[in-house]
């Protein structure tokens, strides 16, 4: 659980930092002309503007988390993914092996995508080049 | 003569070594437009920060200062994730007042375009939104630095003449920082003239002319000279 965690948590807290240390000092300034506080600030124009950062690096945590949990089976545990493959390749069972890696692929894409859908969603208003060739 | 909305002495305004603003005395008179006009760099931005409390650190004082300030800032500088709406009552959060905000969008010409997100608006809309969320306080002085120079010349007109229309229906007072001659005598009351580094005010015009004003005149002509000669002989051109 702790290596998931510390595995996770970087990623999300350098892409956060790096999110808020890219803010527009313009856009900073519209919040002091208006007088707001640090909270209303942190509410109002910190928090969205770093957004997309901080997708950023829940996704790549994501992906790290599902890669520490499948180490941390994969050495010691009696049980889960990890412990299926190690299982199969001790006891020749190739079925288990496979079977073990197409779920993982599965659940990795699929949380993946739930990520990505949010992001869609919520940052929306993005200006950017998207991919697609509009 | 009425109380003025803004009175200020700026003795001296430093950056590290270099002094930017020197012995700078500006008024400005309830409903009065006032354009600063000089080359970029010569600290007309600078004295506009000082005046709207954005740049505290100063040798200099402060008269008389109104709290009912706005500012437009060059660029449009609106919240991108937040539509247009949203953006003009952003000084109060959600719970802007829907009536007012309507009524200012049908204002600045942007009906129809309330729930639209930045990213689909036009340069020009975009400073259109900025006004109006300049006027959402009800302000009694609005400042405005360099608001239309990242528009084409004609939008900048039309521009022009919408501030001069808005700030003459709400009775607001124009603190506009420029460098474009044309922009300054066309729309201000009085013009000053800004030295080059360290600036001080080197002349200041009045345009006596009512409004509406016409392009054409040759009062403006006359004084575009005078303006430009000084500009001249202040090695600025």
């Amino acid at each position: 659980m702790v290596l998931i965690a510390i595995g996770a948590f970087f990623p999300v807290y350098l892409n956060g930092v790096a999110a808020i240390r890219n803010i527009d000092r313009k856009l900073v300034e519209v919040g002091h002309m208006y007088g707001f506080g640090r909270r209303r600030l942190v509410r109002r124009i910190l928090l969205p503007a770093a957004l997309p950062g901080l997708f950023t690096g829940l996704r790549s945590g994501m992906s790290l988390a599902w890669m520490f949990l499948v180490a941390a089976e994969l050495i010691a545990a009696t049980k889960g993914l990890g412990y299926l493959l190690s299982d199969g390749r001790e006891t020749s069972r190739p079925d288990i092996v496979l079977a073990a890696i197409i779920v993982l692929a599965v659940l990795g894409k699929l949380s993946d995508g739930m990520l990505a859908g949010l992001e869609k969603h919520f940052l929306a208003w993005r200006d950017t080049f998207t991919g697609t060739g509009e | 003569m009425t109380q003025a909305l803004l009175d200020i002495h700026v003795e001296r305004k430093t950056f590290a070594a270099t002094t930017v603003l020197n012995h700078i005395h500006l008024q400005l008179q309830p409903r009065e437009i006032v354009s600063l006009l000089g080359p970029s760099g010569c600290g007309k931005s600078t004295l506009l920060r000082i005046v709207a409390g954005l740049e505290k650190d100063f040798e200099g004082h402060q008269l008389s200062r109104t709290e009912q300030l706005a500012f437009v800032f060059q660029e449009a500088r609106l919240m991108p994730w937040l539509t247009v709406q949203q953006n003009i009552g952003f000084s109060d959060d959600d719970d802007y007042d829907k009536a007012w905000v309507a009524q200012l969008i049908e204002e600045v010409g942007l009906t129809g375009f309330a729930d639209a997100l930045p990213k689909a608006l036009s340069g020009g809309m975009a400073q259109r939104v900025a006004i109006a969320r300049g006027l959402y306080s009800r302000p009694r002085v609005l400042l405005l630095d360099e608001p239309f120079s990242a528009v084409d010349a004609f939008t900048r007109m039309k521009l022009q003449d919408l501030l001069v229309q808005l700030a003459e229906r709400h009775g607001i007072a124009l603190l506009l920082v420029t460098h474009d001659v044309d922009e300054a005598l066309y729309l201000s009351d009085r013009v000053l003239v800004m030295d080059n580094r360290p600036s001080s005010i080197r002349q200041e015009l009045s345009v006596q002319l009512d409004r509406p004003r016409d392009r054409r005149d040759p009062l403006l002509a006359r004084l575009k000279a005078l303006a430009l000669g000084e500009l001249h002989s202040a090695h600025v051109i």
